[in-house]
Protein backbone atom coordinates (compact mmCIF):
# COMPACT_ATOMS: atom_id res chain seq x y z
CA UNK A 1 0.00 0.00 0.00
CA UNK A 2 3.06 2.64 0.65
CA UNK A 3 4.05 2.21 -2.76
CA UNK A 4 0.39 2.12 -4.48
CA UNK A 5 1.01 5.06 -6.37
CA UNK A 6 3.54 4.27 -8.52
CA UNK A 7 2.24 0.58 -9.26
CA UNK A 8 4.92 -1.40 -7.74
CA UNK A 9 2.70 -2.42 -4.86
CA UNK A 10 0.07 -4.07 -7.20
CA UNK A 11 3.54 -6.12 -8.93
CA UNK A 12 4.92 -6.90 -5.38
CA UNK A 13 1.46 -8.46 -3.83
CA UNK A 14 0.80 -9.97 -7.85
CA UNK A 15 4.69 -11.35 -7.27
CA UNK A 16 3.56 -12.93 -3.88
CA UNK A 17 0.15 -14.45 -5.08
CA UNK A 18 2.27 -16.13 -8.29
CA UNK A 19 4.79 -17.62 -6.01
CA UNK A 20 2.12 -18.62 -3.40
CA UNK A 21 0.40 -20.37 -6.34
CA UNK A 22 -2.84 -19.27 -5.20
CA UNK A 23 -3.76 -17.72 -9.03
CA UNK A 24 -6.21 -18.89 -11.02
CA UNK A 25 -5.11 -19.90 -14.40
CA UNK A 26 -6.06 -16.89 -16.11
CA UNK A 27 -4.28 -14.78 -13.95
CA UNK A 28 -1.50 -16.62 -13.79
CA UNK A 29 -0.90 -17.07 -17.37
CA UNK A 30 -1.41 -13.61 -17.08
CA UNK A 31 1.24 -12.71 -15.31
CA UNK A 32 3.81 -15.38 -16.56
CA UNK A 33 3.53 -12.84 -19.98
CA UNK A 34 4.77 -10.10 -17.69
CA UNK A 35 7.28 -11.87 -16.40
CA UNK A 36 8.75 -13.08 -19.76
CA UNK A 37 8.50 -9.24 -21.09
CA UNK A 38 9.01 -7.38 -18.07
CA UNK A 39 12.63 -7.52 -15.64
CA UNK A 40 10.84 -5.23 -13.08
CA UNK A 41 8.16 -8.09 -12.94
CA UNK A 42 11.09 -10.62 -12.87
CA UNK A 43 13.00 -9.11 -10.32
CA UNK A 44 9.69 -8.50 -7.95
CA UNK A 45 9.28 -12.90 -8.09
CA UNK A 46 13.24 -12.99 -7.93
CA UNK A 47 12.42 -10.93 -4.33
CA UNK A 48 9.35 -12.92 -3.21
CA UNK A 49 10.84 -16.41 -3.99
CA UNK A 50 13.95 -15.75 -1.72
CA UNK A 51 11.57 -14.16 1.26
CA UNK A 52 9.60 -17.76 1.46
CA UNK A 53 12.48 -20.25 0.56
CA UNK A 54 13.61 -19.98 4.21
CA UNK A 55 10.22 -22.24 5.31
CA UNK A 56 11.61 -24.55 2.63
CA UNK A 57 15.43 -24.68 3.53
CA UNK A 58 14.37 -24.67 7.75
CA UNK A 59 12.03 -28.05 6.90
CA UNK A 60 13.65 -31.35 8.37
CA UNK A 61 14.89 -33.86 6.47
CA UNK A 62 12.13 -36.60 6.15
CA UNK A 63 13.48 -40.31 5.19
CA UNK A 64 13.47 -41.37 1.67
CA UNK A 65 13.32 -44.71 0.39
CA UNK A 66 16.24 -46.03 -0.95
CA UNK A 67 15.07 -47.27 -4.08
CA UNK A 68 14.32 -43.32 -5.28
CA UNK A 69 17.85 -42.19 -6.94
CA UNK A 70 17.57 -45.66 -8.67
CA UNK A 71 13.90 -44.69 -9.68
CA UNK A 72 14.68 -41.34 -11.04
CA UNK A 73 17.96 -42.44 -13.14
CA UNK A 74 16.05 -45.27 -14.68
CA UNK A 75 13.44 -42.23 -16.27
CA UNK A 76 16.10 -40.52 -17.48
CA UNK A 77 17.55 -43.58 -18.74
CA UNK A 78 14.95 -44.65 -20.53
CA UNK A 79 14.70 -41.05 -22.18
CA UNK A 80 10.94 -40.85 -22.10
CA UNK A 81 11.37 -38.03 -20.19
CA UNK A 82 14.14 -36.22 -21.79
CA UNK A 83 11.22 -34.83 -23.94
CA UNK A 84 10.64 -31.20 -24.59
CA UNK A 85 7.47 -31.68 -26.70
CA UNK A 86 6.21 -28.96 -29.40
CA UNK A 87 3.36 -27.67 -26.59
CA UNK A 88 5.62 -27.60 -24.09
CA UNK A 89 8.50 -25.33 -26.10
CA UNK A 90 5.94 -23.26 -27.43
CA UNK A 91 4.36 -22.46 -24.01
CA UNK A 92 7.63 -21.89 -22.93
CA UNK A 93 8.58 -18.98 -25.55
CA UNK A 94 9.41 -16.39 -24.79
CA UNK A 95 8.30 -13.17 -27.26
CA UNK A 96 11.80 -12.15 -27.66
CA UNK A 97 13.44 -10.79 -30.48
CA UNK A 98 15.61 -12.86 -33.15
CA UNK A 99 19.17 -11.58 -33.48
CA UNK A 100 22.07 -11.92 -35.46
CA UNK A 101 24.99 -14.13 -33.86
CA UNK A 102 28.17 -11.73 -33.38
CA UNK A 103 30.79 -12.97 -35.68
CA UNK A 104 32.47 -14.18 -32.54
CA UNK A 105 30.23 -17.01 -31.26
CA UNK A 106 29.79 -18.00 -34.60
CA UNK A 107 33.26 -18.56 -35.17
CA UNK A 108 34.16 -19.94 -32.17
CA UNK A 109 30.75 -22.12 -32.93
CA UNK A 110 32.40 -23.17 -36.55
CA UNK A 111 35.75 -23.81 -34.27
CA UNK A 112 33.71 -27.01 -32.59
CA UNK A 113 33.03 -28.23 -35.60
CA UNK A 114 36.21 -28.68 -36.81
CA UNK A 115 38.01 -29.87 -33.01
CA UNK A 116 35.22 -32.49 -33.60
CA UNK A 117 36.17 -34.09 -36.59
CA UNK A 118 35.74 -37.25 -38.23
CA UNK A 119 37.44 -39.22 -36.26
CA UNK A 120 34.63 -38.75 -33.60
CA UNK A 121 32.27 -39.14 -36.08
CA UNK A 122 33.60 -42.69 -37.44
CA UNK A 123 33.64 -43.77 -33.40
CA UNK A 124 30.25 -42.60 -33.03
CA UNK A 125 28.82 -44.50 -35.70
CA UNK A 126 30.62 -47.50 -33.97
CA UNK A 127 29.52 -47.13 -30.75
CA UNK A 128 25.61 -46.56 -32.13
CA UNK A 129 24.46 -49.89 -32.98
CA UNK A 130 25.26 -51.14 -29.10
CA UNK A 131 24.25 -47.97 -28.16
CA UNK A 132 19.99 -47.86 -29.86
CA UNK A 133 17.54 -50.14 -27.59
CA UNK A 134 14.94 -49.48 -30.72
CA UNK A 135 15.34 -49.89 -34.09
CA UNK A 136 14.54 -46.41 -36.13
CA UNK A 137 13.20 -46.67 -39.02
CA UNK A 138 15.36 -43.75 -40.38
CA UNK A 139 19.02 -42.51 -40.27
CA UNK A 140 19.76 -39.11 -40.92
CA UNK A 141 23.61 -37.60 -40.71
CA UNK A 142 23.57 -33.84 -40.43
CA UNK A 143 25.68 -32.06 -42.45
CA UNK A 144 27.60 -28.45 -41.49
CA UNK A 145 28.04 -26.08 -44.13
CA UNK A 146 31.41 -27.22 -44.64
CA UNK A 147 29.78 -31.27 -45.38
CA UNK A 148 31.31 -31.97 -41.61
CA UNK A 149 28.86 -34.26 -40.04
CA UNK A 150 27.56 -32.69 -36.65
CA UNK A 151 24.93 -35.42 -35.75
CA UNK A 152 22.96 -38.41 -36.09
CA UNK A 153 19.33 -38.19 -36.22
CA UNK A 154 16.99 -41.34 -35.51
CA UNK A 155 13.66 -41.32 -35.92
CA UNK A 156 12.26 -44.08 -34.06
CA UNK A 157 8.46 -43.49 -34.99
CA UNK A 158 6.07 -41.10 -36.11
CA UNK A 159 6.99 -38.95 -33.10
CA UNK A 160 10.03 -39.70 -31.83
CA UNK A 161 13.56 -38.94 -32.57
CA UNK A 162 16.75 -40.16 -31.42
CA UNK A 163 19.57 -37.18 -31.45
CA UNK A 164 23.30 -38.01 -30.88
CA UNK A 165 25.80 -35.39 -31.45
CA UNK A 166 28.74 -35.65 -33.33
CA UNK A 167 31.23 -33.46 -31.46
CA UNK A 168 31.08 -30.21 -29.20
CA UNK A 169 28.34 -27.51 -30.30
CA UNK A 170 28.99 -24.30 -29.06
CA UNK A 171 25.71 -22.64 -28.09
CA UNK A 172 25.78 -19.17 -27.84
CA UNK A 173 24.51 -17.85 -24.54
CA UNK A 174 20.67 -17.38 -24.91
CA UNK A 175 20.54 -19.68 -27.21
CA UNK A 176 19.47 -22.76 -28.08
CA UNK A 177 19.39 -25.77 -30.28
CA UNK A 178 16.03 -27.05 -31.84
CA UNK A 179 15.13 -29.43 -34.21
CA UNK A 180 13.01 -29.32 -36.88
CA UNK A 181 11.41 -31.74 -39.78
CA UNK A 182 9.63 -31.02 -43.42
CA UNK A 183 7.36 -33.95 -43.80
CA UNK A 184 6.26 -32.39 -46.96
CA UNK A 185 6.53 -29.25 -48.25
CA UNK A 186 3.11 -28.36 -47.52
CA UNK A 187 2.92 -28.47 -43.78
CA UNK A 188 6.33 -27.08 -44.12
CA UNK A 189 9.40 -27.71 -41.07
CA UNK A 190 7.83 -28.89 -37.69
CA UNK A 191 9.65 -28.50 -34.16
CA UNK A 192 10.58 -31.71 -32.82
CA UNK A 193 11.62 -29.77 -29.78
CA UNK A 194 14.47 -28.24 -27.98
CA UNK A 195 17.85 -29.60 -27.17
CA UNK A 196 18.29 -28.18 -23.91
CA UNK A 197 21.85 -30.43 -23.76
CA UNK A 198 24.10 -32.00 -25.82
CA UNK A 199 23.98 -36.00 -25.79
CA UNK A 200 21.91 -39.18 -26.50
CA UNK A 201 18.50 -37.22 -26.51
CA UNK A 202 15.49 -38.60 -27.19
CA UNK A 203 12.57 -35.47 -28.36
CA UNK A 204 8.79 -36.46 -28.15
CA UNK A 205 7.81 -34.14 -31.08
CA UNK A 206 4.21 -34.27 -32.42
CA UNK A 207 2.53 -36.79 -34.26
CA UNK A 208 3.51 -36.80 -38.13
CA UNK A 209 2.75 -38.84 -40.66
CA UNK A 210 5.78 -41.71 -40.92
CA UNK A 211 9.01 -40.43 -41.60
CA UNK A 212 9.99 -41.21 -45.22
CA UNK A 213 13.57 -41.83 -47.22
CA UNK A 214 14.43 -38.42 -47.91
CA UNK A 215 12.70 -36.28 -45.21
CA UNK A 216 14.92 -33.30 -44.26
CA UNK A 217 15.87 -32.73 -40.62
CA UNK A 218 17.88 -29.90 -39.57
CA UNK A 219 18.91 -28.31 -36.11
CA UNK A 220 19.00 -24.33 -35.91
CA UNK A 221 19.90 -21.34 -33.63
CA UNK A 222 17.27 -20.42 -31.87
CA UNK A 223 16.41 -18.09 -29.19
CA UNK A 224 16.18 -19.52 -25.57
CA UNK A 225 12.50 -21.11 -25.13
CA UNK A 226 12.69 -22.23 -29.11
CA UNK A 227 11.94 -20.29 -32.10
CA UNK A 228 9.78 -17.22 -31.67
CA UNK A 229 7.71 -17.75 -34.97
CA UNK A 230 7.12 -21.58 -35.12
CA UNK A 231 9.33 -21.51 -38.23
CA UNK A 232 13.09 -22.18 -38.21
CA UNK A 233 14.84 -18.48 -37.56
CA UNK A 234 18.53 -19.05 -36.99
CA UNK A 235 21.41 -20.42 -38.64
CA UNK A 236 21.52 -24.09 -39.62
CA UNK A 237 23.86 -26.28 -37.10
CA UNK A 238 23.56 -29.26 -39.55
CA UNK A 239 21.01 -30.67 -42.17
CA UNK A 240 20.76 -34.27 -43.53
CA UNK A 241 18.10 -36.15 -45.20
CA UNK A 242 16.62 -39.60 -43.95
CA UNK A 243 17.95 -42.85 -45.07
CA UNK A 244 16.39 -46.35 -44.44
CA UNK A 245 19.12 -48.24 -42.63
CA UNK A 246 19.51 -51.92 -43.79
CA UNK A 247 20.14 -53.96 -41.35
CA UNK B 1 29.03 -24.10 0.15
CA UNK B 2 27.67 -26.46 -2.11
CA UNK B 3 27.65 -24.69 -5.74
CA UNK B 4 24.25 -24.72 -7.04
CA UNK B 5 25.05 -22.88 -9.80
CA UNK B 6 27.83 -25.13 -11.03
CA UNK B 7 25.61 -28.09 -10.33
CA UNK B 8 22.92 -27.21 -12.52
CA UNK B 9 25.36 -26.47 -15.35
CA UNK B 10 26.97 -29.18 -14.95
CA UNK B 11 23.60 -30.90 -15.27
CA UNK B 12 22.49 -29.26 -18.46
CA UNK B 13 26.15 -30.57 -20.20
CA UNK B 14 24.93 -33.85 -19.32
CA UNK B 15 26.50 -34.90 -15.62
CA UNK B 16 24.90 -37.31 -13.94
CA UNK B 17 27.25 -36.63 -11.29
CA UNK B 18 26.43 -33.46 -10.92
CA UNK B 19 22.80 -34.30 -10.15
CA UNK B 20 23.54 -36.80 -7.88
CA UNK B 21 25.42 -34.53 -5.74
CA UNK B 22 22.05 -32.45 -6.13
CA UNK B 23 19.96 -35.08 -4.87
CA UNK B 24 22.17 -36.42 -2.10
CA UNK B 25 22.29 -32.89 -0.62
CA UNK B 26 18.27 -31.84 -1.09
CA UNK B 27 16.18 -35.10 -1.47
CA UNK B 28 15.56 -35.47 2.08
CA UNK B 29 14.89 -32.09 2.71
CA UNK B 30 12.44 -31.81 -0.87
CA UNK B 31 10.67 -34.81 -0.10
CA UNK B 32 9.63 -32.97 3.58
CA UNK B 33 8.42 -29.78 1.12
CA UNK B 34 6.58 -31.50 -0.64
CA UNK B 35 4.85 -33.42 1.92
CA UNK B 36 3.61 -30.70 3.95
CA UNK B 37 1.48 -30.23 0.34
CA UNK B 38 0.67 -33.30 -0.64
CA UNK B 39 0.55 -34.98 2.99
CA UNK B 40 1.57 -38.68 1.55
CA UNK B 41 5.28 -40.01 1.91
CA UNK B 42 4.84 -42.41 -1.38
CA UNK B 43 3.58 -39.45 -3.36
CA UNK B 44 6.13 -36.77 -1.98
CA UNK B 45 8.32 -38.95 -3.04
CA UNK B 46 6.87 -39.69 -6.84
CA UNK B 47 6.72 -35.74 -7.05
CA UNK B 48 10.58 -35.42 -6.07
CA UNK B 49 11.66 -38.06 -8.92
CA UNK B 50 9.59 -35.82 -11.32
CA UNK B 51 11.14 -32.70 -10.14
CA UNK B 52 14.47 -34.30 -10.57
CA UNK B 53 13.65 -35.48 -13.93
CA UNK B 54 12.75 -31.88 -14.90
CA UNK B 55 15.85 -30.63 -13.37
CA UNK B 56 17.71 -33.17 -15.11
CA UNK B 57 16.33 -32.00 -18.83
CA UNK B 58 15.87 -28.77 -17.76
CA UNK B 59 18.55 -27.13 -16.32
CA UNK B 60 19.98 -25.02 -19.07
CA UNK B 61 16.92 -23.22 -18.84
CA UNK B 62 17.34 -22.20 -15.03
CA UNK B 63 17.31 -18.44 -15.09
CA UNK B 64 18.90 -16.37 -12.46
CA UNK B 65 16.68 -13.37 -12.69
CA UNK B 66 13.80 -15.49 -11.16
CA UNK B 67 16.08 -16.25 -7.89
CA UNK B 68 18.85 -18.43 -6.47
CA UNK B 69 19.79 -21.80 -7.92
CA UNK B 70 18.45 -23.67 -4.87
CA UNK B 71 15.42 -21.74 -5.07
CA UNK B 72 14.68 -22.73 -8.39
CA UNK B 73 14.86 -26.60 -7.34
CA UNK B 74 12.29 -25.76 -4.49
CA UNK B 75 10.05 -23.70 -6.98
CA UNK B 76 9.80 -26.73 -9.19
CA UNK B 77 8.88 -29.25 -6.23
CA UNK B 78 6.53 -26.82 -4.84
CA UNK B 79 4.78 -26.31 -8.03
CA UNK B 80 4.90 -30.16 -8.89
CA UNK B 81 3.50 -30.61 -5.58
CA UNK B 82 0.64 -27.51 -5.90
CA UNK B 83 -0.62 -29.24 -9.60
CA UNK B 84 -0.88 -32.71 -7.76
CA UNK B 85 -2.91 -31.62 -5.25
CA UNK B 86 -4.97 -28.40 -7.27
CA UNK B 87 -5.70 -31.56 -10.03
CA UNK B 88 -7.96 -33.24 -7.54
CA UNK B 89 -10.58 -30.88 -8.71
CA UNK B 90 -12.20 -28.11 -6.64
CA UNK B 91 -13.02 -28.64 -3.30
CA UNK B 92 -16.51 -29.26 -1.21
CA UNK B 93 -16.61 -26.96 1.53
CA UNK B 94 -19.57 -28.67 2.45
CA UNK B 95 -17.87 -32.01 2.55
CA UNK B 96 -17.51 -33.07 5.93
CA UNK B 97 -14.01 -35.55 5.12
CA UNK B 98 -12.71 -32.63 3.06
CA UNK B 99 -13.26 -30.49 6.43
CA UNK B 100 -11.92 -33.44 8.49
CA UNK B 101 -8.76 -33.22 5.68
CA UNK B 102 -8.45 -29.32 7.02
CA UNK B 103 -7.31 -30.33 10.54
CA UNK B 104 -4.29 -31.17 9.83
CA UNK B 105 -2.94 -28.11 7.77
CA UNK B 106 -2.63 -25.60 11.09
CA UNK B 107 -0.57 -28.29 12.70
CA UNK B 108 2.00 -28.38 9.30
CA UNK B 109 1.94 -24.16 9.22
CA UNK B 110 2.50 -24.55 13.13
CA UNK B 111 5.68 -26.90 12.89
CA UNK B 112 7.35 -24.76 9.84
CA UNK B 113 7.02 -21.58 11.88
CA UNK B 114 9.13 -23.13 14.86
CA UNK B 115 11.60 -24.77 12.63
CA UNK B 116 12.66 -21.50 11.18
CA UNK B 117 15.98 -20.01 12.81
CA UNK B 118 14.91 -17.88 16.02
CA UNK B 119 17.40 -15.16 15.00
CA UNK B 120 15.57 -15.20 11.24
CA UNK B 121 14.30 -12.23 10.10
CA UNK B 122 11.41 -13.93 8.24
CA UNK B 123 10.60 -15.33 11.84
CA UNK B 124 10.87 -12.14 13.36
CA UNK B 125 8.55 -10.51 10.65
CA UNK B 126 5.96 -13.56 10.45
CA UNK B 127 5.70 -12.68 14.54
CA UNK B 128 5.27 -9.35 13.86
CA UNK B 129 1.96 -9.56 11.77
CA UNK B 130 -1.57 -10.41 13.13
CA UNK B 131 -2.18 -14.12 13.45
CA UNK B 132 -5.06 -14.19 10.48
CA UNK B 133 -2.45 -12.68 8.19
CA UNK B 134 0.35 -15.10 9.13
CA UNK B 135 -1.86 -17.99 9.13
CA UNK B 136 -2.89 -17.16 5.30
CA UNK B 137 0.24 -16.73 3.88
CA UNK B 138 1.86 -19.75 5.77
CA UNK B 139 -1.14 -21.95 4.78
CA UNK B 140 -0.25 -20.76 1.57
CA UNK B 141 3.10 -21.10 1.40
CA UNK B 142 3.70 -24.04 3.19
CA UNK B 143 0.72 -26.23 3.12
CA UNK B 144 0.00 -25.24 -0.26
CA UNK B 145 -4.04 -24.29 0.41
CA UNK B 146 -5.46 -22.39 -2.44
CA UNK B 147 -7.68 -19.32 -1.29
CA UNK B 148 -10.74 -21.82 -0.84
CA UNK B 149 -8.89 -24.09 1.38
CA UNK B 150 -7.43 -20.78 3.32
CA UNK B 151 -11.27 -19.88 4.06
CA UNK B 152 -12.04 -23.44 4.49
CA UNK B 153 -9.64 -24.11 7.61
CA UNK B 154 -9.91 -20.30 9.01
CA UNK B 155 -13.72 -20.36 8.50
CA UNK B 156 -13.94 -17.40 6.37
CA UNK B 157 -15.85 -16.05 3.30
CA UNK B 158 -13.44 -16.64 0.31
CA UNK B 159 -13.16 -12.80 0.04
CA UNK B 160 -11.74 -12.20 2.72
CA UNK B 161 -8.77 -15.25 2.68
CA UNK B 162 -8.21 -13.45 -0.33
CA UNK B 163 -7.66 -10.12 1.19
CA UNK B 164 -5.94 -11.57 4.48
CA UNK B 165 -3.38 -13.25 1.92
CA UNK B 166 -2.55 -9.96 0.43
CA UNK B 167 -1.87 -8.05 3.39
CA UNK B 168 0.32 -10.74 4.47
CA UNK B 169 2.09 -10.29 1.36
CA UNK B 170 2.49 -6.57 1.78
CA UNK B 171 3.11 -6.61 5.67
CA UNK B 172 5.95 -9.46 5.39
CA UNK B 173 7.39 -7.62 2.30
CA UNK B 174 7.15 -3.67 4.11
CA UNK B 175 8.99 -5.68 6.93
CA UNK B 176 11.49 -7.66 5.31
CA UNK B 177 13.02 -4.49 2.39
Amino acid sequence: MTNSANGSYDIDVLAGEFVLGVMDDGERREFEARIATDPTVRAAVAAARMRFLELDLAAPEASVSPSLWDRIVQTIDSGEDNVVGLKEARARRKPAEVSALSRQSRSSFWKGFAAAGVAACLIAVAAWQFMAPMQPKLIVVLLDSKAQPVSIVEALDNQRIRILPLGPIDIPSGKTLEVWTLPDKDTGPVSMGLLNRLGDVVLKGPALPEPKADQLYEITIEPEGGSPTGKPTGPIVGKGFARVPHI
Amino acid sequence: MFDYVEALDACSRGDREALKRLYDVEAARLVSVAQRIVRRQELAEDIVHDAFVQIWTKAGSFDPELGSARGWIYTIVRNRALNAVRDGGRIDLMDPATLAAFTDRSAVIDDAFVQLDSSSRLRRCLEGMEQEKRDSVLLSYVAGCSHGEIAGVLGVPLGTAKSWVRRGLTALKDCMS
